[in-house]
């Protein structure tokens, strides 16, 4: 038994077990949700490749697994990343049963969760693209149930995803003929042009984004907001894989002033598009695209402070997008419509949703208090050391989503209605409760919580 | 082989791709793919052993009659045939893509070892597949479109990497990729009101 038997051949197991009870939702997504949890855990205690004594027993946990000559590993250093990745799925397996209790979601859901655990572990790192791909495939049956209408933005996003493999895959083969020729410059610059080309199809990056929101409009929120938290999560750490890896990345400057115009960018616009739209699905669109900018911002710093922004961003970040997803699942269960006029005076009616699609949107905006802030603002002080355009660029995104949020709020409120009620059922009311407060906990204590999460850097001894 | 027996696959994957964007009656689209997927098997054959490039064409076929089973089994009515002036907008397209295939291939050469039939097959496939993505909607040929594309790419990346993992991972994505078109497709049958 090894380390990536345990963190990907099980849970990939596990999938297939589920799709066999997938007539029994409530079951499979607690088995799902366990399972997860339990592969946390194990992640946060038991050291890959050393000795464990447990009771009587003792054993090494290797951390490798050769597969037809290639090998995936999964090291100490990787351990951190495990435990988000599978605290992630298991929160949102939990969550499921009173949000989206669909039959296909445990099984396709943990099989992204093995093939993204798999991409990061696999060694050559070109094959992750394969196993992205594998990831992207899982998630269409969740994206589009039977009976639900299948979407130009649905369509976009598996095109665009599809097209990254050969960017990324053509990227590796011309990195391999590059290193055996150091000298031939012109092939480090095609394989870096690949290799952001693939990268900014993996992530929607500006100009690469317009499936995002559309795709939101097409699809429940709930199983598009798990899709849209793990994939770019395991992007972006894929990202950082190949730049701690190949050392030519990580000494350009030119690469890391590409990312910090494209991260602006994408923070302006996600910003400004969002404080125009009605579509509180397609806000969240935007507000993936406004996250990722700001993630490639943090890389662009390349200072030990950026990547330890880059890595602590990972929370609140993760944390504002379930709260949306969450309470736009409530509303679209609910049959509310999503859009500004839909949700006119809901807070009289659906108080607790209401405030957890306010708090979850000025978290992510980086409104004072909330989580989101204490990184934006550090994001701001080192930027303004770079380059104050960017800075501005980054300041009016963010005004432009604190904008939204606002144009929410009056949205929310505006009710002729006198009485106050509470729809929600308990379990959502306590959800909701739970999210706002720890979006609050995030921005009150961010040290508290922000030192744990800085141990995914482990996995990338290079960068710093 | 005799270097001009690699222009016999060249006119397969021409002739293919311009029948897949000139008509919509999906049996000629299914024959195009597997026609492409035949000549892709013909380049992969040259650099990879013959029992390793038979993945692509055992693959390619697989996706192609999956397609062909779900559009079957769905009972979708054949897209209206498009009209005469969308026919001559398409084939522009594909002349120009061609005519772009024809001129960029000898560049590009220079970096990637494969023989210009190939690069050139290659080329027309990987632009033929993004020109039919961009004028669709319907999951059928978006499914085709992106099949293309990665056929084409598969053709020179053969040529850069041999690996049995590599090859078992592209068949396990061009068989997902078909998957998910007929998945779609069954989709669209189920919501039909008729």
């Amino acid at each position: 038994m090894s380390s990536p038997v345990i963190w990907i051949i099980i849970p990939a197991a596990m999938g297939l077990l589920l799709w066999f009870l997938r007539s029994r939702q409530p079951l499979s997504l607690i088995l799902a949700a366990i399972v997860c949890f339990i592969l946390s855990v194990l992640a946060a205690v038991v050291p890959i490749g050393e000795v464990v004594n447990l009771g009587g027993l003792s054993f090494t946990l290797p951390s490798t697994l050769p597969v037809l000559g290639r090998r995936f590993v999964l090291t100490a250093g990787d351990q951190m990343i495990l435990v988000l990745l599978y605290g992630l799925g298991a929160v949102w397996f939990a969550l499921a049963p009173m949000a989206w209790p669909h039959r296909l979601f445990p099984s396709f859901g943990l099989g992204m969760l093995a093939a993204l655990t798999a991409a990061l572990a696999v060694e050559p790192f070109l094959y992750a693209a394969l196993l992205v791909e594998t990831a992207v495939l899982f998630s269409i049956p969740i994206l589009s149930p039977p009976g639900r209408q299948v979407g130009q933005g649905l369509q976009r996003y598996m095109i665009f995803q599809t097209l990254a493999v050969p960017a990324i895959l053509f990227a590796g083969w011309l990195l391999g003929v590059a290193e055996a020729n150091p000298a031939d410059t012109a092939m480090f610059q095609r394989a870096g042009i690949l290799l952001g080309l693939g990268f900014a199809f993996w992530l929607g990056v500006f100009p690469f984004y317009n499936w995002l929101p559309m795709m939101m409009a097409e699809t429940h929120p709930f199983p598009a907001g798990y899709v849209l938290s793990l994939l770019p999560t395991a992007i972006l750490l894929l990202g950082l894989d190949f730049i701690n890896s190949i050392g030519f990345l990580g000494d350009s400057a030119t690469l890391f002033y590409i990312v910090r115009i494209i991260g602006v960018l994408m923070v302006v616009t996600a910003g400004l598009w969002a404080a125009f739209q009605v579509n509180l699905a397609r806000v969240f669109g935007y507000a993936v695209i406004f996250e990722t900018g700001f993630a490639l911002l943090a890389i662009s710093l390349n200072t030990l402070s950026g990547w330890m922004l880059f890595a602590a961003a990972f929370l609140p970040r993760l944390m504002g997008l379930l709260v949306f997803a969450f309470a736009l699942a409530v509303l679209e269960n609910q049959g509310i419509p999503l859009t500004l006029e839909g949700i006119r005076g809901l807070a009289h009616r659906y108080p607790l949703t209401a405030f957890g699609l306010l708090a979850a949107v000025l978290s992510i905006g980086g409104f004072p208090l909330l989580a989101g802030l204490p990184v934006r603002l550090e994001i701001f002080e080192q930027l303004a050391t770079i380059s104050r355009t960017s800075l501005i660029g980054a300041g009016l995104g963010t005004a432009g989503f604190l904008f939204s949020g606002m144009h929410l709020l009056s949205e929310l409120i505006h009710s002729d209605e006198q009485e106050w009620r509470m729809l929600e059922n308990w379990p959502a009311r306590v959800i909701l409760i739970s999210g706002c407060l720890l979006l609050l906990a995030f921005g009150l204590f961010p040290k508290t919580f922000f030192q744990s999460i800085l141990f995914i850097l482990q996995a990338f001894p290079q960068l710093f | 082989m005799a270097a001009w027996t690699n222009f016999i696959p060249l006119v397969l994957v021409i002739a293919g791709s311009l029948s897949l964007l000139w008509t919509n009656k999906w049996r000629y689209n299914i024959a195009a793919i597997a026609l492409q997927y035949l000549a892709v098997f013909w380049f992969v054959s040259q650099v990879w052993p013959i029992g390793l490039a038979a993945i692509k064409l055992v693959a390619g076929w697989m996706a192609g009659a999956v397609l062909a089973a779900s559009v079957t089994a769905s009972g979708s009515p054949e897209l209206d045939p498009p009209a005469i002036s969308a026919r001559i907008f398409r084939a522009a397209g594909g002349v120009f893509v061609l005519i772009l295939a024809f001129s960029v291939a000898p560049a590009t050469m220079d970096w990637i070892p494969v023989h210009s039939a190939a690069m050139i097959s290659s080329l027309v496939l990987i632009g033929m597949g993004l020109l039919q993505l961009s004028m669709t909607k319907d999951s059928l040929r978006v499914t085709l479109g992106l099949l293309m594309t990665l056929s084409g790419f598969e053709i020179i990346y053969a040529a850069a990497v041999t690996s049995v993992l590599l090859a078992g991972l592209l068949a396990l994505v061009t068989i997902g990729v078909s998957l998910t078109g007929a998945y779609w497709l069954s989709l669209t049958a189920a919501e039909d009101p008729v």
